[in-house]
């Protein structure tokens, strides 16, 4: 039946033959087509078929040539377009393309990928962290009061030094201290942790920089370096009364840098503040 | 000033493209208007058809490895500019629901149709889908494969196996 149904399908359209008025209509057309191409330039072809060159086109331009005129090269030039030329630009813009779009997706990874994390404690807590480029891609409260200190100002964005700026400015900053002390100088302890040591120290001198050169609601602010440990071997003292509480404070807080053995410096600054949730915020007024 | 020379060259070069042309229109002028009929039918649409597939040819700028090679670049321009002709008059709300053959009896200068019982055969394929009908007429009259055919539509092998399984199918119904 298969056989039967292609012979008849085949037969059929065998018997469909074209007119011939109509392929004498397409050869003529054609050799119209010929016709209307500039003489010295058997290769050009109109690229569209509508695109006819009128019949007189070859004369005029047989003219344009004896009368030494650059009139017809002119047209050459604008309406040849050499293939390779148009290859060689798709190649061309298809590499740039490639090339920016591998271009962006770098600096998109450079410029979100967190390259150092800073932690400031005055109670409220931040903990902000940075670019390669020292912008501040991201910030959280680490605490009640450092979540609502971020939600009053936006430090996103901005440089590193321009948050510190901003948060120390912020009123909401000043009501927060100003609940929990009354002292006339307010220390900041700061915890910077990266890979790079250099960069670290870098931005541990930055940072003391800008919290000494800073002030919040009329009080000087002082810069203290966050690591606890730290104060300890420094001074080589011991303070019991303030060892359990910094365990204890280390298990509420375990993204403090404050570990459980950790313990105060020996001047006080690990007690519990008037509602300070964090050791490392002190009153050297209170204490003094 | 182009020498007396050069200018012979390109008389001649243009008397060997007429040549060649002519003789190309001549070798596919039967399939490429098949082509045209098979999707339009024999009236002005095919006509204009047909006219235009040759105007293309000779305007691209396409060197043609073998004649098969000029033979299938004719018959998917042929297919594409009908496919053209059908999306503008449906924009013109023509009414393209008839058949070739009742759209030829509207056509007062139509070339005729073999009647009997290709007359037949020509209904039944208008009356498969537009795929359908030219993934037949590819395989079974011009003989490509399912994967040529799908390179001339733009179309999956499978997907053309399936319109030639269905078209054929069809046409049988139609037929018996």
């Amino acid at each position: 039946m298969s056989t039967s149904l292609d012979d008849t399908l085949k037969d059929a359209f065998a018997s469909i033959e074209v007119p011939d008025a109509l392929v004498s209509e397409a050869i003529a057309r054609a050799e119209s087509q010929h016709r209307a191409v500039p003489a010295g330039n058997a290769d050009f072809r109109p690229v569209l078929a509508g695109a006819r060159v009128p019949a007189q086109a070859d004369d005029r331009a047989s003219g344009a040539e004896r009368s030494g005129s650059h009139e017809r090269k002119g047209v050459e030039k604008k309406r040849v377009r050499p293939v390779r030329r148009v290859r060689a630009f798709r190649v061309a813009a298809a590499l740039a393309a490639c090339v920016a779009c591998a271009a962006v997706g770098v600096g998109g990874y450079a410029w979100a990928s967190v390259d150092a994390v800073v932690q400031v404690n005055v109670n409220p807590s931040i903990e902000l962290s940075l670019n390669r480029f020292d912008i501040v891609v991201g910030a959280r409260g680490l605490n009640e009061e450092g979540t609502q200190l971020l939600a009053s100002c936006n430090v996103r964005g901005k440089s590193y030094e321009e948050a510190l700026k901003v948060l120390f400015e912020s009123d909401a900053l000043a009501s927060f201290v100003g609940e929990a002390s009354e002292a006339e100088t307010l220390d900041v302890a700061v915890s910077v942790a990266c890979e790079n040591v250099q960069r670290c120290a870098s931005l541990e001198a930055r940072t003391e920089e800008s919290v000494d050169a800073s002030s919040c609601g009329g009080r000087q602010l002082r810069y203290r370096n966050g690591y606890m440990h730290q104060g300890v071997q420094q001074s080589g003292e011991d303070v019991s009364d303030g060892e359990s509480e910094a365990r204890e404070d280390a298990q509420e807080c375990p993204q403090d840098n404050v570990s459980p053995g950790h313990k105060g410096n020996g001047q006080g600054e690990m007690h519990r503040g008037e509602g300070a949730r964090h050791k490392n915020f002190k009153n050297s007024g209170n204490n003094a | 000033m182009v020498p007396a020379t050069a200018r012979a060259t390109d008389a001649c070069a243009r008397l060997m493209t007429d040549t060649n042309t002519e003789r190309a229109i001549r070798t596919h002028a039967n399939t490429v208007w098949r082509v045209c009929v098979l999707y339009l039918g024999a009236g002005f649409d095919a006509q204009d058809a047909f006219q235009e597939t040759f105007a293309r040819m000779c305007a691209v700028q396409t060197s043609f490895s073998s004649e098969e090679h000029r033979k299938a670049w004719l018959i998917r321009v042929a297919t594409n500019i009908c496919k053209d002709i059908f999306k503008r008059a449906e924009r013109a709300n023509a009414s393209l629901e008839e058949s070739p053959s009742a759209r030829e009896a509207h056509s007062s200068d139509a070339f005729e149709i073999p009647g009997g019982t290709f007359a037949e055969v020509f209904d039944a394929m208008a009356q498969l889908p537009r795929e359908q009908r030219g993934a037949v007429y590819l395989s079974v009259v011009e003989g490509y494969t399912a994967a040529e055919i799908g390179i001339m539509m733009g179309a999956p092998a499978n997907t053309v196996y399936t319109w030639i399984s269905k078209g054929k199918k069809q046409l049988k119904e139609a037929l018996s």
